[in-house]
């Protein structure tokens, strides 16, 4: 049930139960892999980039690196993206490449099996419905489990090479 | 004492090291004269160091073994398997001997050690035969006519190189002009190939019946290396066995003393590096690149440091602040000894120019003389890397355009013979690479018809300086005929885009019938930069403090409006565009009353501008981060950098804004 355009870098073979760290944005709970997950760290400011679309919230220092900070709300199409104490930054690691991921808080690590994620049924999405490798329920609450190294590999994010220049 | 026999068991064993590497990789029909004047030379130290520390049983062996390779080196005696293998066998024995005094092992075998010497002695007793059925230990002269199909492709032409280069070294003595095909070339083939084989390989790419085979004139050292005869006997060990016994009067020719650091003969070999051992150490670039980080990080953490302490009371913190100065001192120096490590001679592109250019000139039919000076200037490795594409193509544009051909250049009073000269020095923190040839120069009419023809603003009146800075522009080109080499309207705009990536700039001199210059500015290195920052509303950005020029601020006279709008300032009578810096990244609450802010004007690519910000703020030293390692390229900014409060700020790419504003000062008028 992996989604099959899981770049090389997702576990080659999935093991019957991954551990997943799951945060809310908006009033939405999403689960990602914990093993693209870098760190976790506090959400300050970050410093903007003229020309870059509303979703990038620009660049940070991470320890000498510069990171992209892509703000999850926005990119989800949410209308509200206040920064609040709780704001926090998942710095998940795709290939090689980093990116800081604005959340609205961080939940919980969970534990889910092969078969507890179900395919999501086919839906219009901001997110692109590529990008969401199933849904999970949990406490009996619906989880989105994303493919975060899909989604910010994605040409739309524009973290990558493929779009070299801004119009 | 001990230290100087750790010295010399360490020395030793890369010695060893290094002779085994050399002598597996070698192949003895073939032997490189270098490989094993090197491994003379290695096997040279040991021996001179073993009879210093009085190990007679490693001097007596490597004694004979520098004999052996003395004479082989000196083309006395032909390299042959057998040797290699009784070399490689006295190695073994030498390193037994090397533990046994080292104390790791227990005594060495003697009888082993005597056996490896026979051999050794049993190889320099073969007598030198002459050279066997076919072979041509001089080398063979070939002269041919390329069959008609190869004649038109360099491709066939170089596996015709490739072919020949299996039998032995090829040099191109002579060979027709592009033009002629059924022009004669003359090779020279040195080695030991027969002549049947040499036909062979030349059967497919010759006209039949043109190749004619001579012994080479002049002999040469690589002449003497021919196989031999008797090769099994000298391969089978047991040979030895009859031979004397090791003669205890061969160590009396031990030189005393002789320092293992400097081997006499290294210095008559015209100091050759020696390879992988010795004085320096091969270490990977990323393991470089990832100190530079991290000192660019303890520039930083410095820096935030500094600015921490800047409220303290001084009349206090007296100590903290002395200690500040000093760690600035020792960050500064530990820096600069880093980026030292990256910097490499621009030898390393200089280098491809000569054959280059020769070849150039041998397709162009004109006679150039290749001048290179400052090859040992260093720079940083990834600005060398960069920087090869842009001379490249100035040199072909100075072979191809510049120089004239013999006959014009004698009609012109000059000799037959073109000189090009490639030069390179350090100015300040820059590195200035010129280009410069003795040909034609630059036709100020031809550039002034040419502009007009593609409707540029020219006119009579213009300086040279101006005038040349057309050539820069993307499609300008003055070359009569397009040929291969340039001339097709991708040149000097291609090479000034290189060069303003790399943070540089590029002139271009040129008088009519004298020759032409092109210097090319860069900076020492990608990875620091001296930058001015600039406050734009609440935001911080920093500009190449390389690329301003002054800064001021304007009055209203010196405002220019067109269409209603201000797009213009004039700076002692010149115009230029002006790039509002918060407006063009669209920052709020910048300041948008141009007589209030500050302008500072840059020069990018020869063309100025004047970017408008709320204020400076300082100079300071910047390391500069690539956006494009995690994020990507943003047009507007070259990279980013960190401040000394830990956060973010853009650089500036001052040259794509001037670019810019051109375009909107065109637009608008």
């Amino acid at each position: 049930m992996s989604s099959p355009s899981s770049p090389p870098s997702a576990p080659q073979a999935l093991p019957a139960v991954a551990d997943y760290l799951s945060f809310t944005v908006g009033e939405e709970v999403y689960a990602i892999d914990i093993l693209a997950v870098r760190e976790i760290r506090a959400f300050d400011s970050a410093t903007r980039i003229a020309g870059a679309p509303a979703f990038i919230r620009g660049v940070i220092n991470l320890r000498g690196v510069i990171v992209p900070v892509v703000d999850l709300r926005l990119r989800f199409g949410l209308a509200a993206a206040e920064c609040t104490a709780f704001t926090v930054l998942i710095v998940v690691e795709s290939g090689r490449r980093l990116a800081a991921v604005v959340v609205d808080a961080v939940n919980d690590v969970l534990a889910l099996g092969e078969d507890d994620i179900r395919p999501a049924p086919d839906f219009p999405s901001t997110i692109g419905a590529r990008f969401i490798r199933g849904l999970a329920t949990v406490d009996e609450r619906m989880l989105v489990v994303l493919d975060i190294v899909g989604l910010m590999g994605a040409p739309e994010t524009g973290l990558g090479e493929q779009t070299e220049e801004q119009p | 004492m001990s230290q100087f026999y750790q010295v010399f068991f360490d020395e030793s064993e890369e010695h060893l090291a290094a002779i085994e590497a050399i002598l597996l990789r070698i192949d003895p029909a073939a032997p490189p004269a270098e490989g094993i004047a090197e491994i003379f030379r290695a096997a040279h130290s040991i021996k001179g160091s073993a009879a210093t520390f009085g190990f007679d049983d490693m001097a007596t062996l490597t004694h004979a073994m520098e004999n052996l390779l003395d004479r082989v080196r000196k083309g006395e005696l032909a390299l042959q398997r057998g040797m290699v293998e009784a070399v490689l066998a006295a190695c073994d024995v030498l390193r037994a001997q090397l533990d046994a005094h080292r104390g790791s092992a227990g005594a060495a075998d003697p009888q082993a050690a005597a056996v490896a010497l026979a051999r050794l002695q049993a190889c320099g007793e073969v007598p030198a035969a002459p050279p066997p059925q076919g072979g041509h230990g001089d080398g063979l002269e070939l002269n041919f006519v390329l069959s008609r199909v190869v004649a038109g492709s360099e491709v066939l032409i170089d596996s015709l190189f490739d072919a020949l280069g299996e039998l032995g070294e090829v040099r191109t003595l002579s060979r027709p002009p592009a033009d002629a095909a059924d022009g004669v070339w003359t090779l020279a083939l040195r080695g030991c190939a027969a002549e049947e084989r040499v036909r062979a390989a030349l059967d497919l790419f010759v006209e039949p019946g043109t190749l004619e085979i001579a012994a080479l004139a002049a002999p040469s050292a690589a002449a003497a290396m021919q196989p031999l005869p008797g090769e099994e006997i000298a391969a089978d060990g047991s040979y030895g066995f009859f031979l004397p016994a090791p003669q205890p009067a061969a160590l009396d020719d031990v030189p005393p003393v002789s320092p293992p650091a400097s081997p006499p003969v290294a210095a008559e070999e015209g100091g050759r590096e020696r390879t992988g051992t010795g004085h320096s150490i091969r270490v990977g670039v990323d393991k470089v690149d990832q100190m530079i980080n991290l000192v660019g990080e303890l520039v930083i953490t410095r820096s935030i440091l500094q600015e921490a302490a800047n409220v303290v009371d001084p009349a206090l913190a007296e100590r903290l602040l002395a200690g500040l100065g000093l760690l600035e001192r020792n960050t500064r120096e530990l820096q600069e000894s880093v980026m030292a490590i990256r910097m490499v001679p621009i030898s390393r592109v200089f280098s491809r120019f000569p054959r280059l250019v020769r070849e150039l000139a041998d397709s162009l039919g004109k006679e150039v003389e290749l001048v290179l000076a400052g090859e040992h200037t260093e720079l940083d490795k990834s600005v060398v890397e960069r920087v090869a594409d842009p001379l490249t193509h100035l040199v072909r544009n100075a072979l191809d355009h510049g120089l004239e051909g013999p006959q014009e250049r004698l009609a012109a009073g000059k000799a037959a013979r073109g000189r090009l000269s490639l030069s390179a020095r350090h100015e300040g923190g820059q590195i200035v690479i010129e280009v410069a040839d003795d040909g034609r120069g630059l036709d100020r009419q031809r550039v002034l018809a040419r502009a007009r023809a593609s409707a540029l603003p020219v006119d009579e009146g213009m300086s040279d300086a101006e005038l040349w800075q057309l050539l820069f522009l993307p499609g300008f080109s003055t070359a009569e005929s397009v040929s291969a080499l340039s001339g097709r309207g991708v040149g000097m705009d291609v090479v000034r885009h290189n060069v303003d990536a790399l943070g540089g700039s590029i002139e271009l001199d040129s008088v009519d019938g004298v020759g032409t210059r092109v210097v090319v500015r860069l900076p020492l290195t990608l990875a620091i930069m001296d930058g001015m920052t600039v406050a734009v509303g609440r935001e911080t950005y920093v500009l190449p403090l390389a690329q301003i020029v002054e800064s001021l601020q304007v009055d209203a006279e010196a405002v220019h409006r067109i269409g209603g709008v201000a797009r213009m300032i004039r700076v002692r009578g010149e115009y230029l565009p002006v790039v509002a810096l918060g407006e063009r990244f669209a920052v709020p609450g910048a300041e948008r009353d141009w007589l209030r802010a500050i302008m500072v004007l840059v020069e990018a690519g020869g063309r100025r501008a004047a970017l408008m910000v709320d204020a400076l703020l300082g100079q300071q030293q910047v390391v500069i981060k690539s956006l494009e390692t995690h994020y990507r390229r943003v047009h507007g900014f070259s990279a980013a950098t960190i401040l000394g409060n830990g956060e973010v700020a853009l650089i500036v790419d001052v040259g794509a804004l001037v670019d810019a504003s051109r375009v909107q000062a065109e637009l608008a008028a």
